[in-house]
């Protein structure tokens, strides 16, 4: 009886101290599974589709597989595997996402493909344009490019005072939508698009207000992102005239607090039923 | 059942219970994964917890630099004005604090003359370069350089790094400034500039990290980085440029050399879209890349090194490594939320 109580004595002793020293491992070194994966590095020829456009991803990390979506929603391991590149012909949000057996997965990285909008006559400026990022001119805006994350791409324009621009497309046209892409780079003071107001004109002269909802994007840390709003119009017309704000004011949380933001645009894509 | 028996089989029960700790510790034991870091023959585990701090009795704002003395003592250089110095013991221990007037502390170089150590610290808000006894004694600084016509007032001069060579003359960096390399004699008189903003071989963009390369003793060359050109441009020590060595993705912060390797904290990939992107790379003998901690296994194709980046979110935004006997790394990190270095152990 003795010798039964001592063998339970040592075999708490032993299973105790396994557990310390699990324990103390824990303390010591960092653990894989505490860490996250970066997020799959993503290269796109242009968001802004002619006939057709190729997406490649990478995380060039021993056993790391990328899984992505053609819909938005947010990938899972059980979603399609990316193998090679994606050729895409139709507009659409491709959303990936990087797993891994040892580490946590990664944020998601995103990419919004447009269908090429259509040609626009003229494009009058009512504001200047910023001297220090003037883009390629006020036709960077309706070159159907897109910018790249790096704002000095030359693709995007950087302002600090509300721009007005009228858009001429000489024949009247049924304008379905229009997308406003923008950058959101807060450590390099560029926030997003305070307001924006759009009148539309018939015969080129006369314009009316079109209401469109307002913009609302808050965050209370640094982030980088590439931003789109897409306002309905749905109205025939010759001439379109757009407004566009920079945050007036820098929140709180950041070190330019209460100075006005960059606002930074690359591109506004016109939607017709035909382009 | 007698009492006997019973007893023996609640024992057996319990014993079984018992044990179940002790084979889910050892599950638990397997399951725990220390996180390596690294590639080939330069692989660590991670220990966050080394040199933490009381941030209200020593705090930190970034840590720039951090080298280790002639006792083996680590020395760390912040730009935090309450104590800009903060040296511990190899065990991570606190032993002393000093230095209140430093508030763009940015750069520390070890200085061993006649048996003594000194510190080089550059701070690019002060403009100046100013050399202390390790124990914060000041006993020389350096003005912007004004009579070579380079600079049209101090406030251009914004020096990042310094390096010495064993005759005292010491090599001063303008990183943040015009981009010039500084030759001065060990009493601090200038001998020779050369450098400048520029995109040529001989010019930088970020001039960021200096170093005394005396791997070859007979040619003892000048490493230094142009971070933002991701290169490692080597010069003589009268400042003729040699050669460089490009690695793609990399904003290499200061080179650091140990035995025949170098090396270096990486602020940042190039390409990423998000912060916190850096991470460690370690060079060869020869100058090839062997190892990145945090970041892509390094890959040479026809001699070109591909793209390096970030792959694990570790590292925030390195700055500087110091490197001990042990071959273990101590990294100090600009801009992470007033951390204190991490430690990463040498497997």
């Amino acid at each position: 009886m003795r010798n039964i109580w001592i063998i339970v004595f040592m075999i708490c002793f032993c299973s105790c101290k396994k557990n310390n020293e699990a324990s103390e491992l824990t303390k010591t070194y960092v653990q894989a599974g505490e860490i996250q994966l970066t997020n799959p590095r993503i290269k796109v020829d242009n968001v802004i589709i002619d006939t057709s456009s190729k997406i490649t991803a990478s995380l060039q990390l021993d056993k790391a597989a990328i899984y992505y979506t053609k819909d938005g929603s947010e990938p899972t391991q059980t979603s399609e595997k990316y193998t090679k590149a994606i050729l895409v012909s139709e507009p659409g949000i491709y959303t990936f996402k990087a797993f891994h057996p040892d580490f946590r997965p990664s944020e998601i990285e995103t990419v919004t493909f447009y269908k090429k909008g259509t040609n626009v006559y003229d494009i009058s400026l009512v504001t200047p344009l910023n001297e220090k990022y003037p883009g390629q001119g006020k036709n960077t805006l309706i070159n159907h490019k897109k910018g790249t994350s790096n704002f000095r791409d030359g693709q995007w324009i950087g302002i600090t005072e509300p721009l007005i621009a009228i858009v001429d497309f000489k024949n009247t046209t049924f304008l379905e939508s229009v997308d406003i892409g923008y950058l959101v780079n807060t450590s390099a003071w560029i926030f997003p698009i305070q307001s924006i107001s759009i009148s539309s004109s018939e015969d080129g002269i006369n314009f009316i207000a079109i209401e469109i909802p307002q913009p609302i994007e808050q965050f209370n840390g640094d982030i980088t992102n590439q931003g789109n709003i897409h306002i309905p119009i749905s109205k025939e017309l010759k001439k379109i005239k757009i407004e566009i704000s920079n945050t007036t004011s820098i929140p709180q949380w950041h070190q330019g607090s209460g100075n006005a933001a960059w606002l930074f645009m690359d591109e506004w894509i016109f939607n017709t039923r035909n382009n | 059942m007698n009492r006997r028996k019973f007893l023996h089989k609640s024992v057996c029960v319990s014993a079984g219970i018992l044990t179940l700790p002790m084979y889910s510790g050892a599950y638990t034991f397997n399951n725990h994964k220390d996180l390596i870091i690294g590639h080939n023959s330069h692989q660590y585990k991670v220990d966050m917890t080394w040199g933490n701090l009381k941030a209200e009795k020593v705090p930190v704002k970034d840590c720039h630099e951090i080298i280790q003395d002639s006792k083996g003592r680590i020395v760390m250089l912040t730009n935090h004005i309450k104590n800009n110095i903060i040296v511990y013991d190899k065990s991570g221990k606190l032993m002393e604090t000093w230095g209140t007037t430093y508030p763009g502390a940015h750069g520390l170089t070890l200085s061993v003359e006649n048996g003594e150590d000194f510190l080089f610290i550059t701070d690019y808000e002060r403009h100046q370069i100013i050399k202390t006894t390790i124990d914060g004694k000041e006993i020389m600084t350096i003005d912007y350089p004004a009579d070579t016509g380079k600079y049209a007032s101090r406030e251009e001069f914004k020096p990042t790094e310094t390096t010495v060579l064993k005759n005292g003359d010491f090599y001063v960096a303008d990183g943040y400034g015009n981009q010039f390399i500084l030759h001065y004699s060990h009493k601090g008189e200038l001998l020779n500039v050369f450098g400048g903003r520029g995109t040529e071989n001989d010019q930088f963009l970020n001039a960021h990290g200096i170093c005394l390369d005396q791997r070859d003793t007979a040619n003892p060359v000048l490493l230094i980085t142009a971070r933002e050109q991701n290169k490692l441009k080597r010069f003589s020590l009268d400042g003729n440029y040699l050669s460089s060595i490009e690695v793609r993705g990399a904003l290499i912060c200061r080179p650091v050399i140990h035995g025949n390797e170098i090396y270096f904290a990486v602020l940042k990939s190039r390409e990423a879209t998000h912060d916190n992107s850096g991470f460690l790379l370690i060079m060869n003998d020869k100058n090839e890349v062997v190892s990145c901690p945090g970041a892509t296994r390094p890959i040479y194709k026809n001699n070109s090194l591909a793209e390096l980046y970030q792959t694990i979110k570790l590292f925030q935004h390195p700055h500087d490594v110091c490197v001990d006997e042990d071959d273990n790394m101590y990294v100090a990190q600009w801009n992470s939320g007033q951390t204190y270095p991490i430690k990463l152990t040498r497997i």
